[in-house]
């Protein structure tokens, strides 16, 4: 997957998922996914932030 | 410290935990996370442009091997030994691997190989195993060609595929990752996994590559914990093309490089240090073997 990529969704409007919210069990695996996505999205962008931290140290 | 470059968001960006499957909790946890993945692209573009080299010392080559085979290829280091690779004018031809001390660029007996490695475009040195893998540019399916050679013997102890088009290969130890660049925008991010195959891992995208966009000749690559440094030329032109792991071009240090009145072309380039490039840098069409390095002090 492309980091850019997996980024766009970061801009997709969460309101979106509220006319679907009587149907939990769609709504919550989609978050589910999602959650999962970000999570993973997020420790790639914390290490590179450490790179990052690492060589101002260095 | 690199804390400077966090913005307000990052503050704010605190992660509720779901224990209930309740679905505002769902949303308010996946809103929170767009904040936070938003804000470490955020400190990471601006931490990447605060920190990066700006500037690197002029040309001052030195030749160092004439004649063997045909044309200087990749090269790398493992601090030691620089090692590089002369393809035959016919690449489907064996050239010549060859291993030299890099305290003063001599080649000891038996420290040269008849290898065939294709192209040979670009190659590094992995500390973690021990082994160089070389960027042959063959391609077949889709595919790229690996070889993997063991620096203490000089011989190809494997041939493996990446499922992308690599001209140049990086690699990180603190990471362990490799990187596999080609002439296009995209740099493919990949690692060894437990059966020591290549995996990939994700791509990165150098949405706004002037080097790309100017047709340049897509050279070597490096990198280093924060920067990944891709060469590219357009003889006598060379242009160092710097962008973070996130794929935010930052900028690009380019130098007029000759020798004698000849105009050279950059083969490899590896970092050595936090501030120091070392570029291996061929004759543009001179033919006989030659290679040259040119130490970049950046600043």
């Amino acid at each position: 997957m492309s980091i850019n990529s997996s980024l766009e969704y970061l801009n997709e409007d969460t309101d979106n998922f509220e006319p679907y919210i009587a149907n939990s069990s769609i709504v919550s695996t989609a978050l589910k996914n999602q959650m999962t996505k970000l999570q993973t999205t997020i420790s790639e962008l914390e290490e590179i932030i450490n790179g990052l931290a690492q060589y101002a140290e260095g | 410290m690199i804390e400077t470059y966090y913005n307000d968001e990052w503050v704010d960006a605190k992660v509720p935990q779901v224990d209930n499957g309740d679905i505002s909790e769902y949303l308010q946890t996946v809103n929170a996370l767009k904040l936070r993945a938003n804000a470490l692209k955020n400190s990471i573009k601006t931490a990447s442009a605060n920190l990066a080299p700006t500037a690197g010392s002029a040309p001052s080559l030195k030749k160092v091997y004439n004649g063997d085979s045909y044309a200087t290829q990749g090269g790398c280091t493992d601090g030691t030994y620089i090692y590089f690779y002369i393809k035959a004018q016919d690449e489907a031809n064996a050239g010549t691997f060859v291993k030299m001390n890099r305290s003063n660029y001599a080649v000891d007996s038996g420290n040269t190989k008849s290898l065939s490695l294709y192209h040979g475009n670009d190659m590094c040195y992995n500390p973690d195993t021990g082994y160089i893998y070389v960027a042959t540019m063959y391609q077949t399916g889709g595919t790229s060609r690996i070889d993997v050679i063991d620096p203490s013997t000089l011989t190809i102890i494997a041939q493996k595929y990446v499922p992308f088009y690599a001209s140049a290969i990086a690699y990180d130890s603190d990471k362990k990752l490799f990187i596999g660049a080609s002439g296009s925008l995209t740099k493919n991010i990949f690692k060894l996994n437990d059966s020591s195959d290549f995996e990939l891992v994700r791509t990165t995208t150098v949405s706004d590559s002037p080097s790309y966009s100017a047709g340049r000749s897509s050279q070597g690559i490096t990198c280093d914990s924060a920067f990944i440094y891709h060469s590219w030329s357009d003889v006598p032109n060379v242009y160092i093309e710097i962008c973070d792991w996130l794929g935010n071009y930052i900028h690009t240090i380019s130098k007029s490089v000759t020798y004698d009145d000849i105009s050279m072309e950059v083969e490899f380039i590896e970092k050595t240090s936090k501030n120091e490039l070392l570029m291996g840098m061929y004759g543009a069409g001179q033919g006989g073997g030659m290679a040259y390095i040119y130490t970049m002090t950046l600043t």
